[in-house]
């Protein structure tokens, strides 16, 4: 089937079959490794991308159903809010092995500003790291939105 | 981990061409994918046999969250996501609302929809069992008719256990509103993972109706433990009227502690709400 979409802004035109996920499409067709093929069944998060602003699991959805749609993923550089969640986990040293790092960046920048500690945890509760460095992860999704909230004092 | 097998897609845009969509052998109607997606890619007893999917999302009458007078209609394409975050189902059908919020993570339950819920032959379901404490009904598209045919959850569970097999569509449930209503469950983890029993209690006009998950093949509506509630029984006597039938460990099964304790807090939890005046 012959597709038409948009993926981090710009448009893309492919050809699959039905049975391939927006994930295969994204690491195949598109050239996009940034997500990551984890567990293949919804339950580790590390292929978390935006379909139309809302974080999926990439593995669980069809290329076919993306027509005409906007994917955002990691290698997105338009999107402020995926931006200074990079930037916090960078400055935080919020990763280990890295894996699950593209989901987590991706399904943390739509966390509300100002959530709390517990709020984050439930929020990434579908987002699995096997290095367990859950700590430094919340403190650099917090620091983000402390961040946040300061440009917009400072504006 | 396979790759999904070989299929082919298609997207109607209304019930009547599901309906001719679903006449091809191999067809199975698809939706939020969450489990289904799983199933196929784990080649799962199911689904075995699916060629075809048919693609309900673009069916604007199976979507949407409405009150109709002492209901409220919910389309069969509402996420748990939407369920979670409507006003009105926490308002009228608290019970639903807990279960949705508390179903998987939230990635996919922005995808996972009430219909898909109905359709997959899982012992919990939470969102199924909610609906079942509740007395919800389902509309099920009939072909060659305008007008869904509407049935109460339970008796078609009770009498055709099969019915809601992929193939039957289910446009939207009907929830009679109910100001007293909760939902408890556990499972191995506290998020993203079936629930090993999954509770829901609704009381009405000082009626309970308890459904379970997770204890049988589909959840159900426990008949005998709801009457035992209404005659005062302690939450155990009451739970022990039914067991037999559950589990074959009698009371060391750990179920039935978890079971007593699960609908002890959902009943304390529901009889505490405040009353409403339903519309």
């Amino acid at each position: 089937m012959k597709l038409s979409l948009r993926v981090n802004g710009e448009p893309v035109a492919v050809t699959v079959e039905p049975r391939i996920t927006l994930l295969e499409m994204l690491r195949s067709a598109c050239q996009l490794t940034g997500t990551k093929d984890g567990c293949g069944v919804g339950e580790c998060g590390a292929c978390t991308v935006l379909l139309d602003d809302q974080p999926v699991s990439s593995c669980l959805v069809l290329a076919v159903e993306t027509q005409g749609r906007h994917v955002t993923t990691i290698e997105s550089h338009h999107d402020i809010r995926i931006e200074r969640m990079r930037a916090a986990f960078l400055e935080s040293s919020a990763l280990q092995c890295g894996f699950c790092t593209p989901g987590m960046i991706i399904a943390a920048s739509r966390i509300s500003a100002g959530a709390s500690a517990k709020g984050i945890r439930a929020a990434l509760a579908g987002n699995v790291c096997r290095c367990t460095g859950y700590t430094k992860i919340v403190q650099a999704i917090q620091q983000a939105s402390a961040g946040r909230g300061q440009r917009r004092r400072n504006d | 981990m396979w790759d999904l097998p070989k299929l082919s897609y298609c997207r109607p845009e209304s019930v009547r061409e599901v309906l001719q969509a679903l006449r091809r052998p191999g067809s199975r109607i698809y939706a939020g994918g969450t489990d289904l997606l799983v199933a196929l890619r784990n080649r799962e007893d199911w689904v075995r046999g699916v060629r075809m999917l048919v693609d309900v999302k673009s069916v604007s009458e199976a979507a949407g969250i409405a009150e109709a007078g002492t209901e409220i209609r919910i389309g069969s394409l509402t996420t748990a996501a939407q369920l979670a975050a409507s006003g009105t189902v926490r308002r009228h059908a608290r019970a639903l609302a807990e279960a949705a919020q508390d179903t998987s993570a939230p990635s996919l339950r922005a995808r996972g929809t009430v219909g898909g819920n109905l359709s997959t032959p899982h012992p919990s379901g939470d969102v199924t069992t909610a609906l079942l404490a509740l007395g919800a009904s389902v509309e099920l598209a009939v072909p060659g008719r305008s007008a869904a045919r509407v049935v109460p959850l339970a008796e078609l569970f009770a009498q055709h256990p099969h019915q809601l097999n992929g193939r039957t569509l289910v446009v939207a449930v009907r929830v009679p509103k109910c100001q007293r209503s909760a939902f408890e469950s556990l499972g191995t983890r506290h998020v993203f993972s079936r629930s090993v029993v999954a509770v829901a209690v609704a009381i009405r006009d000082g009626r309970h109706c308890v459904a379970l998950g997770g204890l049988d093949a589909r959840p159900f509506v426990a008949t005998s433990i709801s009457a035992a509630l209404d005659a005062r029984a302690t939450v155990s006597d009451a739970l022990m009227t039914d067991w037999g039938t559950l589990s074959e460990s009698g009371e060391t099964d750990p179920r039935f502690g978890l079971a007593a304790t699960l609908i002890g807090r959902a009943r304390e939890r529901a009889a505490r709400m405040r009353s409403r005046a339903t519309a």
